[in-house]
Parts: structure tokens; sequence; C-alpha cells
């Protein structure tokens, strides 16, 4: 029954995208078969995904007519798959019905089609390589996800920009599939096998030197999928370069394939290692996360400070991924279970409120025609609707209360906390508060930034005419847009429900169930023991949280009606004399001048100033500033580097002589020598 | 039998000695008949191996090669030769003096390389591989020293005379169905060789392979 549901998932995905092709001819109705179908295909995934969360059971299929030698199972959904896919097809549900909408702007400019193919592929690919049973299937359709998404960030390719910006997608994530098959080949040779169960069997009784071999190759090959800082640098260029709806499924979801690789093989495959391990991951993490928001804090193109926003909650997730491998290395997996649940918890609600936000930034695009802050503002008033979604998926973002993003957090600190008490050693104990603290940072340097963000976009007056006219977005990109800002709310006040679905993944990685996180109904409860005499025991209440800030909402609304005189006025605000104009407001840039000043050691900014002068040096003409952030990470790392790449290939070329003679002779000499020294 | 191995060495040689006479020709129809030449001497040799021995199928195998080697396939390259129009010398980039000498050593070099090998092998193998050996570095030296496009089609059946030639008289031959396999890869082969041919010859003017040198990016 529930595989009979898998293969629906597939099926419709590759209708839905077969269709749409032949279609192309006629675009509106190529755009509104290819969604149905991925619709239809989201609803039946989060189905599946609930159905397996709730038995637990895990439901496989034989490989039959793709046997190779060394596979048995083709697909194998286990609890930790089934998750994924639940987080994929919430997400795509959302952003399917989103694109109805959205994708109409293509009508008549690019061919529909394609975009219906590719994104149906994309999601197939990406369903079915978390449910691939074995090592094979799986780099099959990791591959077939990158490719599909180096086909939709290049989508617009009219734009010599975006075409760039997928060519440096396509080799980062060439150069990290390079590591995964290393990975994948050298647990073949020592397992004998393709299938991850067999893997399994083997893969903890490997010699540690091995394991901890296998541990780099996955950290880095899916390190670069997941955006870990150093190897960040295709997020914040292909994010803004693809369709808004492509870059919410590749920002919610298609990072979290990577992460899923790295569970299923540290967990799954390894069972773990040696405490280093997480320490190492945990520094990534961290690292990842405080850069990556002071990077999105630069950012003025919308989508740009989304991608590194993306980067910032990869290290949040590998934050709690790290502590949860330090548990495991010393022996507790009860507490290595909490690290999971905050990372695992954490990874659905970044995939509904980055996707929510990406949606909003395509929305606002879709009204504006422009990714730029600085000319945006004033679009509260014009587009209510996105404007309220967008709020909510910042305050989400900015892991405040009452929403999702909240909840992982916390259990993200409690996780680091913990560290600090837990009968580990010295140095770990003082660790783990540091990090802690470096989560906080990230925290509110991630406040800071939506605050800009929705600040800047949303409120005082529009800055540019395209602003000015802008229109609030068709209904399908709103409701959309409202599906997973319900959800982000749905699962801040009642987080017990996914924690609750987690308890089948936590029971099958680590053999405790995440349940005992939970207290109750509204409450989160982690009752751990560490010691025969000593447990971790800490409580939050996310549901009276949210009643308690209702009515404090309200009743501050209350007090401040009854002290100020009621009633509106409608006056003038004290202005100097002068007539307010958006050339007064405060700009992103300048918004974040404190923060680019504290931070200036980190951040290497540059600016440039040029003044052109009327009369003497008091009158100023015009003002030109120019302000930039050293591309640190492309400068030291990747251009050295390109740099070496291209004068060996340079080198190369001497023998390229095109002389077709020449290539033979090659051959010649080559064959010749071969003879006489084999001889 | 019917000549026996011993009927084996001339042919042998003659065999040897076409790839000379190619590389010394001056026209490329006589090329072509050369080619034909060879591949009924490759017939013939298949037949008295077969006959010799008592093996139905290099017989077969015998016909199959004079339909496809000697009529098929020059019938293609004769086509190519009669579209391009007259120019017919062999054009190269070493003189035919220095061809034999080259040719000459690399007749040796196949000696030397073979010399343990044929050690094990019957009287006729062991000369038999020899020369296919040399056969298959003549045919490489014609692709690598002649400009003509149809040069390159000629040294690349050359060089498979040569494979053919070793698998023969070491093995009788390879399995039929393998033998049918190879027929067929040539026979396309040479087709795509011949439509390349044309297609030189349209873009660039001539099938002077030296001019691809501009297709360099």
């Amino acid at each position: 029954m529930t595989i009979l549901l898998f293969y629906l998932v597939l099926g419709l995905l590759l209708l839905g995208g077969l269709f749409a092709y032949s279609l192309q001819g006629k675009p509106r109705l190529s755009l509104r078969v290819g969604f149905s179908f991925a619709l239809g295909s989201a609803v039946a995934g989060t189905v599946l995904g609930i159905i397996i969360l709730l038995t637990g059971d895990t439901v496989y299929t034989g490989a039959g007519f793709a046997s190779l030698p060394g596979m048995n199972r083709a697909f194998l959904i286990d609890p930790l798959a089934a998750f994924f896919i639940l987080v994929i097809s919430l997400v795509s549900l959302a952003v399917s019905i989103f694109s109805f909408g959205y994708a109409e702007e293509y009508i008549g400019r690019h061919n529909l089609g394609i975009l219906g193919l590719l994104y149906n592929l994309f999601l197939l690919a990406m369903v079915a390589l978390v449910a691939s049973g074995n090592a094979f299937f799986f780099l099959f359709f990791w591959e077939l996800m990158s490719l599909a998404s180096y086909g939709l960030v290049v989508y617009d390719h009219r734009d010599s920009h975006v075409r760039r910006a997928g060519f440096v997608y396509i080799v980062m994530t060439h150069i990290g599939t390079l590591f995964i098959f290393l990975a994948f080949l050298l647990l073949y040779q020592a397992a004998g096998s393709f299938d991850f169960e067999h893997m399994a069997q083997f893969g903890r009784q490997l010699p540690a030197g091995f394991k901890t071999g296998i541990f780099l190759l996955v950290t880095v090959g899916f390190g670069t999928k997941a955006g870990i800082i150093p190897l960040h640098i295709w997020l914040p260029k292909a994010h803004p370069a693809a369709p808004s709806n492509v870059s919410a499924l590749m920002s919610g979801v298609m990072l979290k394939t990577a992460i899923y690789g790295f569970i299923r093989v540290v967990w799954d495959v390894l069972g773990g290692g040696s405490a280093w391990w997480g320490i190492f991951i945990l520094s990534l993490g961290a690292v990842s996360a405080l850069l990556g928001v002071m990077y999105a804090l630069m950012q003025h193109d919308i989508k740009e400070l989304l991608a590194y926003h993306s980067v910032e909650n990869i290290g949040i997730i590998l934050m709690g991924l790290g502590a949860a491998l330090i548990f495991q290395g010393y022996g507790l997996p009860a507490l290595a279970m909490l690290g999971l649940v905050a990372a695992l918890f954490h990874v659905l609600n970044h995939a509904l409120f980055k996707a929510l936000l990406f949606m909003g930034a395509g929305a606002i695009h879709h009204a504006t025609r422009t990714r730029d802050m600085e000319k945006m503002g004033g679009l509260l008033k014009l587009m209510p609707w996105t404007g309220f979604f967008f709020l909510v998926g910042s305050i989400s973002i900015a892991a405040l209360p009452p929403f999702n993003g909240f909840v992982s957090e916390w259990l993200t600190f409690q996780s680091l906390l913990v560290l600090g008490s837990a009968p580990l050693s010295l140095k770990l104990n003082i660790l783990g508060p540091v990090f802690g603290a470096a989560l906080a940072l990230t925290g509110a340097l991630a406040a800071v930034c939506f605050v800009k963000a929705f600040g800047i976009q949303f409120l005082a007056q529009p800055r540019s005419t395209q602003a000015a006219k802008a229109k609030e977005v068709p209904r399908s990109m709103l409701i959309g847009m409202g599906i997973l800002a319900v959800l982000c709310l749905g699962l801040g006040i009642f987080p017990s429900s996914a924690i609750q679905l987690l308890n089948p993944v936590t029971l099958h990685l680590v053999g405790y169930g995440s349940v005992q996180a939970l207290g109750g109904y509204a409450w989160l409860n982690p009752q751990i023991p560490l010691l025969p005499n000593l447990s971790y025991h800490t409580t939050i209440a996310p549901f009276v949280l949210f009643v308690v800030l209702a009515f404090g909402v309200l009743l501050v609304y209350r007090v401040v009606k009854w002290l100020g005189h009621g009633g509106t006025r409608i006056d003038e605000t004290w202005n100097c004399g002068g007539t307010l104009s958006p050339k007064m407001e405060y700009t992103a840039t300048s918004f974040a001048k404190p923060i680019r000043i504290i931070f200036r050691r980190i951040l290497l900014p540059k600016r440039v100033v040029e003044t052109e002068y009327a009369l003497g040096s008091h009158f100023t003409r015009s003002l030109k500033y120019e302000g930039a952030v050293k591309p640190f990470f492309e400068d030291i790392l990747y251009r050295p580097a390109q740099n070496v790449f291209l004068k060996v290939s340079g080198k190369m070329r001497l023998l390229q002589s095109g002389s077709i003679h020449l290539y033979l002779g090659y051959l010649f000499i080559t064959l010749v020598i071969l003879l006489i020294w084999a001889k | 039998m019917f000549l026996g191995n011993s009927g084996v060495s001339p042919v042998v040689t003659l065999i040897l000695a076409v790839c000379f006479l190619v590389l010394g020709a001056r026209r490329l129809d006589t090329v072509i008949r050369l080619v034909v030449f060879q591949a009924v001497l490759l017939a013939l040799l298949t037949g008295i191996l077969g006959l010799a021995n008592g093996i139905g199928e290099m017989v077969f195998i015998a016909g199959l090669t004079l339909v496809i080697k000697a009529g098929l396939i020059p019938f293609i390259l004769k086509k190519v030769v009669d579209r391009i129009g007259p120019r017919f010398e062999t054009r190269s980039y070493v003189n035919r003096k220095m061809s034999f000498l080259l040719a000459g050593a690399l007749v040796m070099v196949a000696y030397l390389s073979t010399g343990r090998i044929a050690q094990t092998l019957s009287a006729p193998g062991r000369e038999i591989l020899a020369t296919a050996i040399a056969m298959l570095l003549i045919g490489l030296l014609v692709m690598v020293t002649r400009k003509l496009a149809v040069m390159q089609i000629a040294g690349f059946l050359i060089m498979e005379n040569g494979l053919f030639l070793a698998g023969v008289g070491t093995t009788h031959g390879m399995p039929l169905v393998v033998e049918l396999g190879i027929f067929l890869d040539m026979l396309i082969g040479v087709l795509i060789m011949g439509i390349l041919t044309f297609r030189i010859q349209s873009s660039f003017g001539s099938i002077n392979t030296e001019k691809l040198r501009n297709l360099r990016g």
C-alpha cells in the first residue's frame, strides 16, 4: 500500500514532466498541467511520509529489473528517508501552488515546457534520492538532481550573469560529487555491496582510520552541496539566478538532501565515530552560521541575502549534528538524540520558512521587477498579504517565538549547553557554552538582518517608481505562501507534533525515541539521564508563550490607545520645514553600517567615494558612493586554485596542436615505444 | 592437402610487400587497387589455412573478406575519390625514400617485439604474427604521414588487415560472431569516414587534413 503510494509520487512527477514538455506549444496549458502533477505528487508524498513516520515501518522494493551485482534494494524508505520525503513534499506542495501564478511571467519569453519538465524531474530526483536503497541509485539521482537544478538555474539563459552563476554551480557541485563517489566506492570495496543495509552491517566494524577517511570525504562532498563555508561560493550566485520558485526549492529542500546524505553515511552506515568528528562538524557549523549571517547583512539583493542565510541555517543544523556526534562519540545516545532532534527539526523549519521567504522575494520581484532592496520601500501598503507572509518568515528565521525557528534553535541551544554539564572532557565542557554563545550571536545578527530586509522593503516610502506602482500578486501565489506561513506558526506553537513524527527516526539512528524530549501536549520537556544521580532537565512551553505573547500585545495595544488621544491624527511629521522624500530614508547600506564597522576585521569592507564639486570645495554637485565587502574566500582560495588550473591547462595546450597527424603521431610513438619496451 | 602450411609463407610475404607498395604509390586510385589486392591475398591466406586445418568457418570468413574488403569498401572509397575530383596524387609529410626506410625499421621493431611470444607458436604462426604487427605499424605510419583523408582510411584498413591477420594466424580466427561484428564495425567505420571526407571537402575545398588545424579554438 505505502509502496504503491511511493510509485504514485514518482509516477506523477514523471508524467507531469513529460506532459508539460509535450504541451510546450501551449504555454498556459503546459504550465497548469506541469504544476498540477507536481502538486498531486506532493500531496501523495506528504501522506506517504506521515504514514511511515506514524507507523515506524520500513518499506522497500527489490532491485529487480535494474539489478547489478551487489545490489538488492532499489528503494528503501525507512523513517529517516520518510522524514525527508515529508520535508520535500510539504515545501513542493506550497511552491507548486505558488508557481501557477509566478510562472505566468515567463509565458511568451521562455519555453514553459522545459520549465515543467525540469521542475518535475528535479522533484523526482530529490524524492528518489532520499528513498534510494543503495549507493548506486543514490548517486544516479544525486546527479540527476544536480543536472535538473542546473537546467533550472540557467533557465533565464539570455542573461550572461545567470550563465556564469550556472557555471560556478555546476563546477562546484561536480567537485562535491567526486568526493561522494570516492566515499561510496571505498564503502563498496569494504562491504562488497552497494546496499546501504549491507554497508551498515560492515560499516561499524571498519578500522578507525578508514572510517575517518570516509567521514572527511562525505563532509567535503555533502558540504559542497549544503554550502558550508568555505565551499559555499556557488550558493549566493545560483540562488538569485534561478527563478524564485526554483530557489525556494533549492534552498529549502535541495540543500537538505546533502544533510540527509551526511546523516545516512555518518550515522546509519558508520554508526558515529570518535568525539573529534563532532567538534569538527560543530566548528564548521559555527563558522558557517556566523560568517553566513554577517555576509547576509552586507547584501542588498534580497535573494542574495536569503542565500547567505541558507549558509547560516545549514551552519545551525550542523551545530546540532556536531553536538550529537560528540555525545555519540562519548557513548551518550540519549543526549545524541537531543542534538539530532534539534538538527532534523531545524531541517524541517528552515525548509518551511526559507521557501516562504524565497517565495516572498519572488512575489516582490513579480510586482516590482527588481531584487535590489535599495529600490523598494513602502510595499506593505501596496502588497499587504505578501508583506504579512514575509514578516512571518522573517520572524521565524530570526528565531523569535511563537514561530517554528525559535523552537528548533532552542533545542540546538539545549544540546550545546548540555555539552557544558555532561560527563565529557573539561575542554568540551568549556567549549559547549562558547558555541552556544556563537549561536546566540548568530540569532541576534539574523534578527538585525531581517529588521533590515523587512523594514527597507516594506516600510516607509517607495524609493523608485517601480516600487510605487507595485500591485498585490495573484491569489495562487498568496495561497502558496499562506500554507507555509500557517505551518511556521503551527509548528512554533505545537512543536510536539513534529517531534512526535521524529520519534522513529531517532529510535532507528541512536536507539532513543524523541518523545523523551516532550513533556506533554504543548510542552517541550527534555528529561535525560546523564549519570545515575544526575539528569538533564529543562522546560519550555511554546503554546503558553504564544498565549502570553498574544495577550501581552493586546494589552500593550489597549494601554497605548487608552493613554494616547484615541482616534487617528492626520498630520505631517516633524519634518525640518521641508517635505519628506524617499531620499531622506534610511538605506539598506546605512542600516547595516554599524555591523559593517564592528566586524570590519572579518568582513574587510572597502569603499570608494567620488565627489563632484560645483563651486570650490563647499558645494557638491553629486556624490557617488560605492561599497563592497571583500570576497575573502574567492580571493584567497578559489582564485589561486583557478590560476594554477589555467596555467597547467595552458601548458597542456601545447599538446593540442589541432593537427590530426600529430594526434595520430602520439599514438604511433606510444605504440612503438611500448612494443620495444615490452619486448 | 592443397598447398598446406608451406603455401602460407609466400602469401604472407606478398601481403607485407603490398604495404610497401602503398607507401610507394603516387596516385589514390593505385592505393585503392592495392588495398583490394591485399584483401584478396588475405582471403586467399584464410582460405588456405581453413582448408589445411579443416575449419569450415575460416573458409566462410575468407569469402566474407572477399565480398567486404575487396568489394564493398573499395567501392565506397572509389566513390569518395571520384566525387572529390581529379586531384589524385597522395601528398605526404615525408618523401617516399624516407617512408620506405621507416617502414623497414618498423618491420624490425615488429620482429623484435614478437620474439618472445613467437617462440610459443608453430611455424607459420611465428611469421604471421610479426607480419601482422608490422602491418599495424605501417598502417599507422600511413595515417600519420599522409595528408589526404582518403589515405587515412587506407591506413586504417591496413591496420585492420593486420589485426585480422594476427587473429587468423595465431588462433585460426576469432569466433564467427565476433568476426561478423568486426566486419560490420569496419564497414560502418569506412562509411562514416567516407562521409566525413566529403564534409571536409565541402567545408575546406580540399581533403587535406592539415586544414583541420583551422578548427582549433
